[in-house]
């Protein structure tokens, strides 16, 4: 088992940043004048926050994504519907292109991993003033048989494990690696992706999020991570940041990272989408350093109830972008 | 007493059972297989297991850096190999990329051939680097051999070996490029399929430094390709050339193509390669031999105070009047006593007095499963002896399973070094890890800590086992499904065990019958069968020999028998049940009614109480 010495000190958790906002509620949300808010509904009653935005105050444009498909998304803007293709570099840049906003929203509560990978790849490739939107559910579903590992009930089968588009990483030479799995509730996430890749317990760093969105649900992560990680004996290796941000999970990856040379980064985000923010822009700032490993699950309509807190994340500025 | 420091050691060795976890002790701790020989010949192979059968270890010890490591670490000696082994490892998060709406099946499949050059083509000069530094000796390529390496592979002349892989890696950048942009066109510079590799191949072998030497391209993890990619894969495999080989590790059914790019060309055995089964490979007894050796070698290298033990004397056999015991067969054997002194004639009385405790129980048991009355029973005793002596051999084992049946605690013990063999099945890490949980468990009960494990803590580490491996399987794709329908089965074929008084005694197959039903139905069923043997769920066996592999009707299956210990149902491979698709569905669908339909049909019920190791999953059994 692979631990910290216990005087070593712990990495400081990095102060709330100034590069987060914070709204109670979403309808408290109000956006520069000559922005644009894209943006998909879903299910989820989280996602449906849009519907109560006083559009005069949010944004002078709405993009809605209204089709998620593997590879491809259609789009409405202006009455009119658009596809794009995610692994198409003139695409995305011709998507940007097309927004002559000076500010850009992009919210990812009900977009699913691989649609706002690449179009924030995109964006900041394109150096957009980009920033992120995520509404907080109230609560997440309890699975009505939990198991061990199956505390929630929040997502279906899965695709199975396959880059998010435009994020491939073909390097085949570097047998050397970390496995970085940012929990989630879903322990046989977890334990699915340990069993794929086998990776040395020496060799696995997980992420937990503490503070978690509630006080309880870091205990909820350990409970339903509890199997995997004893069975990897990795939990004594486990670091933590702070679920809901982005910007403390990158510090801690750089902090990995440092600690770590010349072994690629394999980071697994099937955690908070916070979380997974932070692990997309760490391999866009370290392309050739991070494997991104996400396993596609087929998320439930019904997995949260309810809508809480609402974070804008600014990265134009941050993290060197 | 054994100390506690030592003992931790020891339990150490074993709980490193997968080959990834080894890192620098794999080769150390390597123990040669008995079907290793015919995998080192100069032909194509295809080695075909399940998880934890040992095919990684055994792809890795063929490597440069296995055999390097398994020759005693002899720098001179490379040069003499007859082979020099590359190993890799089919990695889903790369070759999923290889699909998508953006190009037509024809450009992917180009695309994918190109890729697998550059991916091979990066390992053979990663080897040569390699080699250079081991050997001392300069790696020259000659001009011509240069050209032909770098055309072939659409790359600039190089001048030398680090020119070489300087520009493989830059065009292996360029090629991530491209695909992550695909939408818009096919990459350009794309290489032929095979091109490279021959090429490499043949400048190297032919006249170069590995003049004479063969190559090994050995692939882990086979069934992770797609059908697509299996196809181009499976091209380069019938066209060999004779400086380079293959060497296949694959789950069962996870080699789902046999074609080649040309779809009238199949790959056949024997003509094409040679065809290991590991489960074929290795009888119970060959298992168990090489199971001893892997863990004896590993006890080797325990501290002192316990490097000399056997694993057999570890796990001692357990008889089955021994077990009987255990399970309280005195207690059972006394109230019959008492019920004869009671209720029966002198003469019951002298009976019971020549008989044993295990002959007195298995008389009640056998006249309760034919609806006979015990006395009756107990009175053909002396003059049939020797046919009671034989019914009790073939039976009691299954009487065994009703003892305890519907108590708290261990109701059958799975102990012995035959038996953990057996209830791996071939898969030596479910040796390993039945191993090491014994071991922890024998070492925290300080007080019994002698040098043999308890029928009691060997139990417990067995359903430990099954468990793990049970909820294990909820992580696949369709994982959620086949945990269901193997709760259900699990549960039938637990019920039956323990009520088998008057049946068909250790049913733990089943076979599903060839009725007419939907294709969707038909798809589900076979899909979940498929998934099932491919990770081990369950074992499939066929009385002819030449079924269709693809056709599931044909088999029979059987729960592995990691799962009995956690559910309670025979290790042994003895009956079946049939079961219809419908039911198949049914158990994974709405489990608890279809448990109810196929027990009824058996006049058994599912009401009698869990075993405590399946209390975790009640509700399971109680809400659906």
């Amino acid at each position: 088992m692979q631990t910290r010495t216990a005087d070593a000190p712990l990495e400081p958790l990095p102060l709330d940043p100034a590069l987060t906002e914070q709204f109670e509620r979403s309808d408290l949300f109000v956006a520069p004048s000559n922005s644009v808010y894209i943006f998909a509904r879903s299910g989820e009653a989280r996602a449906k926050h849009v519907d109560g935005f006083d559009k005069n105050k949010v944004a002078s444009e709405f993009v809605e994504v209204w089709e998620q498909r593997q590879w491809t998304i259609d789009y409405l803007r202006r009455g009119n519907r658009h596809s794009l293709q995610l692994r198409s570099n003139s695409d995305l840049k011709e998507f940007w292109a097309k927004i002559e906003r000076d500010v850009c929203y992009l919210d990812i509560t009900g977009l699913a991993h691989h649609v706002w990978a690449p179009l924030l790849n995109a964006a900041i490739r394109e150096g957009r003033d980009i920033r992120l939107v995520y509404v907080q559910p109230a609560e997440y579903r309890y699975n009505p048989n939990p198991t061990e590992a199956q505390i929630f009930d929040l997502s279906d089968a899965k695709r199975g494990t396959a880059p998010l588009p435009g994020f491939a990483l073909l390097e085949e030479k570097n047998s050397h690696y970390v496995f970085v799995p940012l929990l989630g509730f879903e322990g046989v996430r977890l334990k699915a992706l340990l069993s794929e890749f086998e990776p040395p317990e020496e060799k696995i760093v997980p992420i937990i999020g503490i503070p978690g969105f509630q006080a309880e649900y870091p205990f909820h992560t350990y409970l339903g991570n509890k199997v995997p990680l004893s069975e990897s004996r990795c939990w004594g290796a486990a670091y933590y940041a702070r679920a809901d941000c982005p910007f403390s999970i990158y510090a801690i990856l750089k902090k990995i990272a440092n600690e770590r040379q010349g072994e690629v980064l394999k980071i697994a985000p099937i955690g908070t989408k916070p979380h997974a923010v932070g692990a997309v822009l760490f391999k866009i700032r370290n392309w050739q350093r991070v494997e991104l490993v996400y396993d596609h699950p087929e998320r439930k309509p019904d997995r949260t109830s309810g809508a809480s807190r609402m974070l804008v994340y600014h990265l134009k500025g941050a993290l060197g972008i | 007493m054994v100390n506690p420091d030592d003992a931790a050691a020891l339990a150490k060795l074993f709980g490193l059972y997968r080959a990834e976890w080894l890192n620098g002790q794999l080769y150390e701790l390597f123990t040669e297989p008995n079907y290793f020989p015919e995998f080192r010949t100069r032909k194509p192979c295809v080695l075909v297991g399940g998880r934890g059968t040992g095919k990684t270890t055994v792809l890795r010890g063929l490597s440069y850096q296995g055999q390097y490591a398994l020759q005693g670490k002899k720098p001179e000696a490379i040069k003499s190999w007859p082979f020099y082994g590359i190993y890799y490892r089919v990695d889903t998060n790369r070759i999923a990329a290889f699909d998508g709406p953006e190009l037509k099946p024809e450009a992917w499949r180009r695309c994918f051939a190109h890729y697998f050059n550059l991916v091979l083509s990066g390992h053979i000069l990663e080897f040569l680097t390699w080699y250079g530094e081991m050997t001392g000796e300069q790696i020259k390529i000659s001009e011509e051999g240069m050209k032909k390496i770098c055309l072939s592979l659409n790359l600039p002349i190089a001048e030398a070996l680090p020119s070489l892989v300087a520009e493989l890696e830059r065009a292996r950048i360029a090629f991530e490029v491209a695909i992550n942009n695909v939408g818009d066109g096919i990459p350009s510079g794309l290489s032929m399929q095979g091109a490279p590799i021959d090429a490499i191949s043949t400048v190297l072998c032919e006249n170069g430094v590995l003049h004479g030497k063969q190559l090994f391209f050995l692939i882990d993890e086979y069934e992770n390709f797609s059908d697509a990619q299996q196809v181009v894969i499976n091209t380069l495999i019938k066209h060999v050339k004779p400086y380079y080989t293959f060497k296949i590790g694959v789950k069962e059914l996870g080699w789902r193509q046999r074609t080649t790019i040309n779809a009238t060309e199949q790959l056949t055995h024997p003509a094409d390669y040679e065809l290991i089964n590991i489960s074929e490979a290795f009888t119970e007894d060959k298992f168990r031999e090489f199971a001893t050796r892997v863990c004896n070698e590993r006890i080797k290298r325990a501290p002192a105070s316990l490097a000399n033990l056997d694993v057999c004397t570890l796990f001692p056999e357990l008889g089955e009047e021994e077990e009987a015991r255990l399970l309280g067969l005195e207690e059972a054997g006394a109230t019959l006593r008492t019920h004869v002194r009671k209720e029966g004639t002198s003469q019951d009385r002298r009976i019971t007095e020549g008989i044993s405790d295990a002959m007195l129980y298995f008389l009640d048991y056998w006249a309760k499963g034919h609806q006979e009355d015990f006395f009756a029973t107990l009175r053909s005793y002396p003059s049939a002896r020797t046919e009671w002596e034989t019914r009790f051999g073939n039976y009691f084992h299954a009487a065994l399973f009703s003892i305890r049946k519907g108590k708290r605690g261990i109701r059958k013990h799975y102990a012995g070094w035959s038996v953990l063999t057996r209830i791996a099945s071939g898969n030596i890490r479910y040796v390993l890890e039945l191993v090491h949980k014994s071991l922890l468990l024998h070492f925290e009960d300080q007080p019994r800590a002698g040098v043999s494990i308890s029928p009691e803590d060997q139990t417990t580490a067995a359903q430990f086992v099954g468990k793990k491996s049970l909820t294990e399987l909820e992580g696949l794709s369709d994982g959620r499904r086949l945990t269901r329908l193997l709760l259900g089965l699990g549960r039938i074929f637990e019920v039956m065990a323990s009520e088998s008084e008057g049946h068909a005694p250790e049913v733990n197959q089943f076979h599903v019958q060839d009725a007419p039903i939907d294709s969707r139905t038909s798809d589900a069923v076979n899909n979940l069968l498929k998934l099932g043997v491919t990770h081990q769920a369950f074992i499939r066996f066929s009385a002819n020999k030449l079924a269709d592999p693809t056709d599931t009707r044909a088999y029979d299956y059987m729960l592995h028998p990691i799962f009995a210990p956690f559910f309670v149902f025979s290790d042994r491979k003895k009956r079946k049940m049939t079961v219809s698709p419908a039911e198949i569905i049914g158990l994974v669908m709405n489990p608890r009614a279809a448990i109810e339909v196929v027990l009824k049909r058996s006049n058994r019920s599912a009401d009698s109480p869990l075993p405590d190791q399946l209390k975790l999953f009640e509700s399971f059994y109680i809400a659906n």
